[in-house]
């Protein structure tokens, strides 16, 4: 993935989703310290505050907590329940586009589903 | 929040034509604004009024809430980096350094120097012998070293290549971190700076056009992409701020979210959604019809 | 108070602003001398020589003055000094020259009549009739008060460059020159040039710089209150 951020949806959401990455593929551990908000922003050359609003959105899901003091860490459980997430929003975000995508071109669901076999298979 | 500036019903005018058109904002404590528009729109005619180098001609500006005409308490808590700073003859970047140690009371020498470092400047080097690109880096400096309560940065970058320009970015967010202060931003060029801000402030013609959390302006354009037919139904009742066609496809951007149902709709429909960044969003909304058509 | 010495800092930092308003002049000064004491040297024909070089000091302050605040105060302003600041700051730099400047002078000029007999050489440069007249610390003021005067004059002039651009100094230049034609032509009409010759001529320098001060102390007031509405 990119380190950086581009200018299409709001930062905080895409810091969040690359918090929520590291989360899922094991960078970040549960029960770790994550970055501080000012090492986010100098990272990624965005403003302070709005890190601060990506890390929050974390917090306000239960998949970071605050250590009074110390700083962010990731809390127990959280790979779960992101995965959980990702595997809801997996039906709409490529499921969907992929059969509109398929409609368009003249793909049937059978040829799609032969096609899905074959790409798990690669 | 506290307010650092207030402004309220401001408008400049020299004779006919109007600079500023009762303009109307606030700016916090502790926040990095970008006051942004094209070239000519009446921003540095705005810091200039703020700064009270130049005069209303009506309304109000109160900055850390005092009239800041010849009023050294508020003066000397705010630091006017602009692009057409004058120098005298015969100045050299050491002597504008020396002097801002008695101008700015919370100057750090120290960090001023170490920023000249940085950015690999001649100190003996008379202004009037620098680059555009240097003259910007003597500016960031003294904006930077100044620490003052209140920053304004007018078209920092002119000039700057893009190692420098990250090097500004870099001292930026740490001094700032460090020693937390209210900064604006002024430019036309806003990719760069625009992940830098958390408030947009955007005049255009001297007129206050958007003034928002940058994060809410970044999600707040859509581009609809289609058939006429089908593009037209779905934007029916959403405000448009530009229209584009070519053969039989239409493209539009609407202003506001389009909430889950909407979006799946589109998807169906066969419309393509395209986020629109807040660079190209402001390019849109401050690019006149006419003179697009014209051009 | 702090931004006050900046206001002072600022005219005399670096080794170019000291040279402008320390060395310069008393090299064109000096160098002026020295050419003339070479000329009365040469010519020895027992007459002596009065050249009074010494005046160029004064046309220098006056421009010296004016190139200075005009580049200064857009520096200052865009510094966020307050005008106040630096109309004081300023008056204080210019005052303080102003007083060195006459010091030296009156030096010189000691050294030309008392020490030296004219440089033994029968040249009258700092130490002129009528202008020397009276007692030393007369003749100190006379220098004193005459600078003070051209500084000032110089300065109301530029401020109102600063403040209503070239074509407000040409209508102001213009207003200056119509009132004199107008109290000239009066002057003619009512034959009153006998008079004023003949008060002009009772008064000693000194008596005249006196009555230059009010115009000094005009002038200074004038320039603060233009500097005050001026802008960038």
């Amino acid at each position: 993935m990119s380190l950086l951020i581009d200018d299409s949806s709001p930062i905080f959401v895409q810091i969040a989703e690359r918090i929520e990455n590291d989360i899922i593929e094991g960078l970040l551990p549960e029960e770790t310290q994550v970055p501080s908000t000012n090492q986010f922003a100098s990272f990624y050359q965005i403003n302070p505050a709005t890190a601060a609003k990506g890390v929050n959105l974390l917090v306000d899901q239960g998949i970071l907590y605050k250590k009074r003091g110390i700083g962010m860490f990731v809390t127990e459980g959280a790979r779960d329940k992101l995965m959980e997430k990702r595997r809801e929003r997996f039906f709409e975000q490529y499921v969907i586009t992929m059969v509109n995508e398929a409609k368009k071109l003249g793909i049937t669901i059978e040829q799609l589903t032969e096609m899905i076999r074959k790409g798990g298979n690669a | 929040m506290n307010r650092v500036l207030e402004i309220n019903r401001l408008t400049k005018s020299y004779g006919e034509a109007v600079a500023l058109n009762n303009i109307s904002f606030s700016l916090e404590e502790g926040k990095i604004y970008g006051l942004l528009g094209r070239n000519g729109a009446g921003k540095t005619t705005l810091m200039h009024i703020i700064t009270a180098q130049l005069f209303a001609t009506s309304g109000e500006v109160k900055v850390f809430g005092e009239n800041p005409y010849e009023n050294d308490r508020v003066l000397s808590q705010v630091c006017f980096i602009k692009e057409s700073q004058k120098y005298p003859e015969f100045y050299r970047i050491k002597d504008v350094l020396v002097i801002s140690k008695d101008i700015f009371p919370n100057w750090d020498a120290e960090y001023a120097l170490q920023l000249v470092h940085d950015f690999n400047l001649p100190i003996n080097r008379k202004i009037k012998k620098l680059s555009r690109g240097m003259l910007s880096a003597v500016g960031i400096i003294i904006g930077l070293a100044s620490r003052a309560p209140l920053t304004f940065f007018d078209e920092p970058y002119l000039g700057l290549d893009a190692v420098a320009r990250t090097i500004f970015y870099d001292r930026l967010l740490e001094d700032y971190a460090e020693h937390p202060r209210t900064v604006v931003l002024s430019t036309h060029l806003i990719d760069e700076v625009s992940k830098l801000l958390e408030h947009v402030i955007v005049i255009d013609n001297g007129k206050m056009l958007v003034n928002e959390d940058a994060e809410t302006l970044r999600g707040q354009a859509i581009t609809i992409t289609g058939p006429a037919a089908k593009v037209e139904e779905f934007s029916r009742g959403k405000k448009i701020i530009q229209r584009e066609g070519f053969g039989g496809l239409v493209s539009v951007t609407v202003l506001g979210n389009l909430s889950l149902p909407e979006q799946k709709q589109a998807q169906v429909t066969g419309l393509e959604l395209a986020p629109v960044s807040l660079q190209q969003l402001i390019v849109r909304l401050t690019t006149d019809n006419n003179e697009r058509k014209a051009a | 108070m702090n931004r006050f010495n900046g206001v002072v800092k600022l005219h005399v930092v670096g080794g170019y602003s000291k040279f402008n308003w320390f060395i310069l002049p008393w090299l064109i000064v000096l160098s002026s001398f020295a050419i003339n004491l070479i000329i009365s040297g040469f010519l020895n024909n027992g007459k002596d020589l009065y050249t009074g070089g010494m005046v160029s000091i004064f046309f220098y302050m006056l421009v010296a003055v004016m190139v200075a605040v005009n580049t200064t105060f857009p520096f200052a302003l865009g510094f966020n000094i307050r005008r106040t600041d630096y109309f004081l700051g300023t008056s204080l730099v210019v005052g303080l020259i102003c007083l060195g400047d006459a010091a030296l002078l009156w030096l010189l000029s000691i050294i030309e009549n008392n020490l030296t007999d004219y440089w033994w050489a029968g040249l009258h440069f700092f130490h002129l009739p009528y202008l020397n007249d009276g007692n030393l610390a007369v003749q100190f003021g006379v220098y004193f008060l005459a600078m003070l005067h051209f500084c000032f004059l110089a300065f109301v002039v530029i401020s109102v460059f600063r403040r209503f651009g070239a074509f407000g100094l040409y209508s102001i230049f213009g207003a200056v020159g119509a009132v004199f034609s107008i109290l000239t032509l009066l002057a003619t009409q009512l034959n009153w040039w006998g008079a004023i010759f003949n008060w002009l001529g009772q008064q000693s320098a000194f008596g005249l710089c006196l009555w230059l001060t009010p115009l000094t102390i005009l002038y200074a007031l004038a320039a603060f209150l233009l500097l005050r509405r001026s802008t960038v």
